[in-house]
């Protein structure tokens, strides 16, 4: 069983720390310290792995392909050089074990070697399935209360057959735990001839406690049934309880070249990472080829110690055995990770398994071990929060991006119709700016590209701080503005833009604060506080007319697709289309009202009496208070017309919001007096 | 494109932007004031008619105005009596009348002396308009006038000098003849002398420029005008007569090395020159048996070849010659157009959502059933070049059921699928390999600045049409109906109004009008901040007086038929009943010029752009000129130009830009003056406002709104749709719609098979037939 690692408090991080790595000696002396203490404790007592100080437990499954020219003999050279390369690249942060590919693994593994799934992966497992209305399974919830307390479990002669050969396989030591529980399954396997139809019959029935069946046999009816975690030793459950990393690796030979593939399966987090590839001509530079390429493949896990909404503590897992910077296993400040969040029932089985979507973390300081970060999230988005327990883990991987673009999918939340013409916009992380990409196609598709150059980041209290300035300064200018105005109106007569002594400076000491936090701000040129990024974060905005659909950072290169699922916001733009025209042809009537009943004044200063008639003729044929308001409250009926769909509440509300607003300016400045003036004027001569 | 993007809520916005239209109203009023206080003095002929009395020394000297003395015949007595008395009307206290006696005037200036005193002094400082306008004025209005016949004869000649020494010889031709007409004794060596000089000139201006035809004409009038009193006119008889028949060699040595073109062009001289020789008919029958060609007359040059565009007219028009569209538009019909499938038929199920072609076999081309079928998959594939969105957006799936059938299956109902397949074939590739799938009955041959030649290709069976189609270029219309009327090009493109009626009457030619209109619109291009201002754009359509410009400069016509204004990009046909204007909102109605509103407008997004700059910390943007690109033909530029003087009165600075051929104008304009041939608005629209070209808006409002219309099932939705988008469009204008116009063509008489009333051109350039041998009357 994999023990839970412990939380421990270490060196405080020294702020801003860009790419010094503190470790080294107090690290090490700890990591012996622990390692005595746990010799000390003796074998009885498994050791307590302590996050930060346990290596990676990894596994690398290879493949050679018939065709690879390379002898048995130099394939086994082959694997010495890559566990020894392997050894020196990761050093103590690694612990690693080299195995060939199970054979039962091989098709679906290199079939399609960079879209598998785990799902394709364990479709062949066995899993133990108990009947859940069967009297005696009513509190069998795992694998070893299964093989306790039940008496038979059924399964194919095939299966049976299967079981006792891998477990042929394993050479146990007969005495051992294992050996003694795998020997009772075996002997409650009773066989049913009729085969697995039968027994899943059976199962549904509850006339069998239990059966053990393939993965893919599963019935598809949950309620009848109840899986459980099946650890046989050669099984994922078992592997993924075992290990932290499992990579597959396969070496093929393409004409003259021998090409690497390899993809990482994280097994805490359940999580298949994308494949990574290499070739090369030369058999003897295959090694070390085979090396970068598991290290580009490999992703380092941080653990959540700590989360605000737009912050967060992580830990790095191995941090203190990572002595040097370029271990491919550290995280340095400017890397990105994407979280992956865990939930286990009580059993320890996962519940959720995915990773945290639309949310990301910048590394902005780093001692090696501890490090804090800028988390960005969707809006609404919980970023790196949540409650905290034993049986919900939060880790982040490091982002490895391996395209060079990711299509953003946008779909309405209901019912996955694609949301076209949806803008896009990207906004810099540094300067808030924002940058119109384009728009979604009829798929509601936008292809987002890695962009040239990564920007940077600053980290979120300093960002803070300069936003916190700039306000403080913005105000501070618009006080100076209203008080010069009102000194200059109450002089009243002071000419605009005639320099005066009101005009010099002051000593003040807010506006000094202000200047001095202004000195903060980024300069044109280097800013120090800035950190570079070293995977391409972005923040992508997703507008609708006036709205904002959405906020979704997002690392363009890691998916080819990205599906984002949003609220359907078409009537509302409808209607928001409408209202801002019919507001347009509001200003130009009252424009035109106005410029006709100052044209009567003129005419009647004038003493042109008749064209002053013939402009009140004018004025009068304009569209009136009511007809307007008419024609708002008939386009307010169509756009809510249910005949036309139905509205969201939100959406409804949202528009009755804008129609009133519009109403209210209408009776604000229709509603006046401005024609019975201009009548009274003409009429009273 | 870096566009900052403030997301500000639209009740404050609208609040803001009432609240400075109210302070702009407020300013602007007081601008309608200060425009009546500020006068300028009008001219002395446009004022109203007045008299001058000068008072002696004794009596101030000064001057005033009186109404005109009633003197007889306008003369002032000669020698009055000091103690008379001269009743007057003060221009300025018109209710009563004044005496004042003769002994205190110290003279009375007659406002016909002053006009003609003016004119003097203009004629002297060479102002020939300004001393024309005056003459003119006084021979209307007091043409019994003392010394009035000698102003105009000296304005005649000073004219005609100043006009020869410019270099303008029919001007200074029209002016020594009309003097010489007029007063045949005035100066008489010199002015046949100069006339002399000048039809020399003249002569040899239409000889260097190979218009003998025009040459000819002028030898002629001057001959039965003048006879042996201008000797210049016998000896350039003698060498027209000399060239026509080198030109007559030159034809036979031409047509002898079947180098057709030059031969028509040398015989196409001789012929007028020399009409009645029987040898030169000869030359015409030949070559017209040999190698038929037509010279077609165009205003606008073809860069481009595109059977299907929707906003090149030279494309579309010469595209139909070397190319066929998969589907093309022929008519107009009760629901939508009537379409020509180019490999057979076609059928659109009963739902709506499968559209079956069936392909004949008899249609020489490569194009089979695979290969549609791979052509409409890989248009429906995102990564593939000829992606086609809109077609994507309603394609499910192709099958091909027998050997010469294909059947696509739709993702959902649409009432014109077809319409969206107006593909040249196919567009990712080289064009030779479009000529092998769907080839047009031509292909280009030589092309330079003034001339682009479409050659018959060598598979097409020849029944007599023309073998060879040469567009030549006209920056000048009106060079282009001279050379229509002299024979040089047969037929006429995009006729100008004006000349369309005039040529009309000419027994020789025929106009025919294309059956269906375009649509003129602006297209805002670039980044321009104000331009980017709905308000802004919509100050520029209340800045133009479109109806004024279209009965005006641009048509010369009252009648609808011939052009009206239109709210939207869509057309408006024939009127209400017209099937063509499904599309159009009758309750949309254009914007009225209002340069007043305008003005406003541009006040308040000045305002708001300043509001705007101040609450982002950015510089305030200034009002840039506006640059309109226009393409290159005479109806356009002179809309273009009319439009920019208009802006110019209400503050907008602009300048026109013209298409040239080398390179595009999209890059360097903030607007574009565009004709489309929008002739279905439910899949055009798409085409325009959501495709890659031009006039692809980023305006979210009209974005959905077309994709509301390519969802619709159905004609009733497709309607409903079109009917919201005109709205829309009318409200945040993505285009700035100007007008629909009814274009004509001309054509000469011997020319045979072009309709009355074709969509294009070359619609059916296969039925013309060219017979030059009618150019022997015509130059007769």
């Amino acid at each position: 069983m994999k023990q839970p690692a412990l939380n421990t408090n270490h060196v405080p991080i020294a702020p801003h720390n860009h790419g010094q790595f503190g470790i080294s000696v107090r690290s090490c002396l700890l990591a012996l310290l622990f390692a005595i203490i746990t010799t000390a404790l003796g074998a009885a007592q498994e050791p307590v792995k302590i996050w930060e100080f346990s290596p990676y437990e990894v596994e690398v499954w290879y493949s050679f392909a018939p065709n690879v020219n390379a002898s048995e003999t130099a394939q086994q050279t082959w694997l010495a050089d890559v566990q020894a390369d392997l050894e020196r690249t990761f050093q103590a942060a690694w612990q690693v074990t080299m195995k060939p590919l199970p054979s039962e693994l091989s098709g679906v593994v290199l079939r399609d070697f960079d879209r598998f799934t785990l799902d394709a992966l364990r479709a062949g497992e066995l899993v133990l399935v108990v009947a859940d209305q069967h009297s005696a399974t009513k509190t069998v919830r795992t694998f070893d209360a299964a093989i306790e307390s039940l008496t038979e479990i059924a399964c194919t002669a095939g299966i049976k057959q299967h079981l006792e050969n891998s477990i042929g396989s394993l050479h146990l030591d007969e005495d051992s735990t294992q050996s003694k529980q795998l020997a009772s399954l075996v002997s409650k396997c009773v066989v049913d001839a009729a085969g697995a139809a039968s027994i899943e019959q059976k199962l549904k029935d509850a006339s069998v406690a239990a059966a053990l069946v393939p993965r893919w046999s599963l019935p598809q009816d949950s309620e009848a049934v109840r899986p459980l975690v099946t650890p046989l030793p050669w099984q994922t459950d078992t592997l993924f309880r075992k290990l932290d990393k499992l990579f597959f690796v396969s070496i093929d030979q393409v004409g003259d070249d021998t090409e690497i593939h390899v993809r990482e399966l994280d097994c805490p987090m359940q999580f298949l990472g994308p494949a990574m590839s290499d070739r090369a001509t030369n058999w003897s530079y295959t090694a070390r080829l085979a090396t970068s390429t598991l290290a580009r493949a490999f992703a380092p896990v941080a653990r959540v110690e700590d989360a605000e909404s737009k912050t967060a503590v992580l830990r790095l897992r191995a941090g203190g055995l990572i002595v040097d910077k370029h271990n491919p296993a550290s995280v340095v400040i400017g890397d990105v990770m994407q979280p992956i969040v865990r939930r286990d029932d009580r059993n320890g089985i996962p519940t959720l398994l995915e990773p945290l979507a639309w949310t990301f973390a910048a590394i902005t300081a780093s001692d090696g071990v501890k490090m804090e970060a800028n988390v960005y999230t969707y809006s609404g988005g919980p970023g790196l929060q949540g409650r905290k327990n034993r049986r919900t883990q939060r880790m982040l991987l490091k982002v490895r991006p391996i395209v060079p673009q990711t299509d953003i999918e946008l779909l309405v939340r209901d019912d996955n119709r694609p949301q076209s013409g949806c803008f896009v916009y990207s906004r810099d992380l540094l300067t808030d700016e924002f940058e119109l990409l384009g728009r979604t196609d009829w798929r509601g598709r936008f292809t987002v590209h890695v962009p040239y150059e990564l920007g940077g980041v600053l980290p979120e209290a300093i960002r803070y701080e300069r936003f916190l300035a700039t306000k403080a300064a913005e105000a501070q200018r618009a006080k100076e503005a209203s008080e010069a105005d009102a000194e200059s109106q109450a002089e009243g007569g002071a000419s605009e833009g005639e320099p005066s002594s009101q005009d010099a400076p002051v000593e003040d000491t807010s506006v000094e604060e202000v200047a001095a936090k202004l000195k903060s701000l980024p300069q044109a040129g280097h800013d120090p506080a800035v950190i570079p990024l070293r995977a391409p974060l972005t923040q992508i905005y997703i507008k609708n007319g006036d709205t904002v659909l959405a906020k979704l950072p997002m690392v363009p290169g890691l998916r080819e697709i990205e599906i984002a699922k949003l609220p359907d916001d078409t009537r509302r733009l409808k209607a928001e289309a409408f209202v801002r025209g019919f507001q347009g042809d509001i200003l130009d009537l009252i424009g035109l009202r106005n410029l006709l009943a100052a044209r009567i004044q003129l005419h009647l200063k004038n003493g042109k009496t008749d064209a002053a008639k013939a402009t009140l003729t004018e004025l009068r044929q304009l569209r009136n208070y009511n007809e307007m308001a008419a024609q708002l409250e008939a386009i307010q009926r169509r756009m809510l017309d249910e005949n036309a769909g139905p509205v969201s509440i939100s959406s409804k509300n949202r528009i009755d919001r804008m129609f009133q607003t519009t109403r209210d300016m209408l009776q604000k400045y229709m509603q006046d007096n401005l024609l019975s003036d201009s009548e009274k004027a003409v009429g009273g001569l | 494109m870096i566009r900052s993007c403030h997301f500000v809520d639209g009740a404050q916005a609208l609040a803001v932007r009432l609240t400075l239209l109210l302070a702009v109203c407020f300013s602007s009023s007081q601008l309608c004031a200060q425009d009546s206080i500020t006068r300028v003095e009008p001219p002395l002929i446009d004022q109203q008619p007045f008299d001058l009395i000068t008072l002696n020394a004794a009596n101030g000297g000064t001057s005033v105005k009186v109404f005109p003395l009633p003197f007889a015949d306008r003369q002032i007595p000669a020698s009055p009596s000091p103690q008379d008395k001269l009743r007057v009307i003060l221009v300025r206290f018109p209710e009563r009348e004044y005496e004042v006696l003769w002994r205190d005037i110290e003279r009375v200036e007659l406002y016909e002396q002053r006009v003609h005193a003016e004119a003097v002094s203009k004629l002297a400082a060479k102002d020939f308009i300004g001393a024309f306008q005056n003459l003119s004025y006084l021979l209307k209005h007091y043409p019994q006038m003392t010394r009035l016949e000698e102003l105009r004869q000296e304005f005649l000649l000073k004219s005609a000098a100043d006009r020869y020494q410019a270099g303008e010889y029919r001007q200074t031709l029209s002016a020594l003849e009309e003097l010489r007409a007029t007063a045949p004794a005035y100066q008489s060596a010199t002015v046949m002398r100069v006339l002399s000089q000048v039809a020399d000139g003249l002569i040899s201006a239409y000889q260097q420029a190979s218009d003998l035809g025009s040459a000819k004409q002028l030898l002629n009038r001057l001959s039965e005008a003048y006879g042996s009193d201008l000797p210049v006119v016998a000896t350039w008889e003698q060498k027209l007569e000399d060239m026509a028949l080198a030109k007559r060699s030159e034809a036979i040595d031409l047509l002898q090395r079947k180098e057709y073109r030059r031969a028509r062009q040398a015989a196409t001289a001789m012929l007028s020159i020399l009409p009645d020789v029987q040898e030169a008919n000869q030359i015409v029958e030949q070559i017209n048996r040999e190698h038929p060609m037509v010279r077609v007359g165009v205003m606008q040059r073809t860069h481009e070849l595109d059977a299907t565009s929707l906003v090149n007219w030279s494309a579309r028009r010469a595209g139909l010659l070397v190319e066929q569209p998969i589907f093309q538009f022929l008519e107009t019909g009760a629901e939508g157009g009537r379409y020509g499938f180019a490999l057979g038929a076609y059928r659109l199920s009963d739902d709506r959502q499968q559209l079956m072609f069936s392909l004949d076999p008899n249609i020489p081309t490569q194009l089979d059933a695979f290969g549609l079928a791979q052509l409409l998959l890989s248009r429906s594939n995102p990564d593939s070049e000829d992606y086609d969105a809109t077609w994507a957006a309603i394609f499910q799936s192709v099958s091909i059921p027998a050997a010469n059938q294909v059947l696509v299956q739709l993702k959902r109902p649409n009432v014109l699928p077809h319409a969206l397949l107006q593909w040249t074939l196919p567009s990712g590739t080289s064009r030779e390999t479009a000529e092998q799938l769907l080839p047009g009955l031509y292909q280009p041959g030589s092309q330079d600045d003034q001339e682009a030649s479409f050659v018959i290709r060598p598979t097409v069976e020849q029944h007599g049409q023309p073998a060879e189609v040469i567009e030549v270029f006209y920056s000048d219309p009106k060079r282009a109906v001279n050379e229509l009327l002299r024979g040089e090009v047969d037929v006429l493109d995009q006729l100008y109004p004006a000349d369309a009626k005039r040529l009309a009457s000419d027994p020789r030619i025929r106009i025919g009008t294309y059956a269906l209109p375009t649509t003129h619109m602006l297209i805002p291009l670039s980044d321009h901040a104000y331009l980017a201002n709905s308000k802004f754009r919509r100050g520029l359509l209340y800045a133009t007086n479109r109806q004024g410009m279209l009965s005006g400069e641009l048509l010369n016509s009252e009648d609808p038929n011939d052009g009206r204004l239109v709210s939207g990009p869509f057309p408006l046909g024939g009127g209400v009943n017209d099937p063509l204007s499904y599309a159009y909102n009758k309750s949309v109605l254009p914007l009225e010029y209002n340069p007043q509103l305008a003005r406003l407008l541009l006040v308040m997004t000045q305002q708001e752009l300043r509001e705007t700059a101040k609450r982002t910390g950015q510089s305030v943007p200034t009002l840039e000129k506006l640059v309109i690109g226009c393409p290159d033909y005479e109806f356009a530029r002179v809309a273009v130009q009319a439009m920019i003087q208009q802006w110019a009165n209400v503050g907008i600075e602009a300048e026109m830009l013209v298409q040239s051929m080398e390179e595009s104008l999209v890059q360097k304009c903030d607007l574009i003056y565009v004709t489309t041939t929008m002739w279905e608005p439910a899949t055009d629209v798409q085409r325009l406002l959501g495709g890659n070209d031009i006039a692809a808006t980023d305006n979210p409002y009209i974005v959905q709104a077309l994709e509301n219309l390519r969802v619709a099932r159905n004609w009733r939705e497709v309607r409903n749709a079109l009917q919201d988008l005109h709205q829309l469009i009318d409200y945040h204008l993505p285009v700035l719609p100007l007008w629909q116009i009814a274009d004509r063509f001309a054509v000469r008489k011997y020319v045979d098979g072009l309709e009355d009333r074709p969509l294009s051109l070359y619609q059916n350039i296969s039925n013309w037939r060219v017979d030059l041998g009618q150019l022997q009357t015509a130059a007769r």
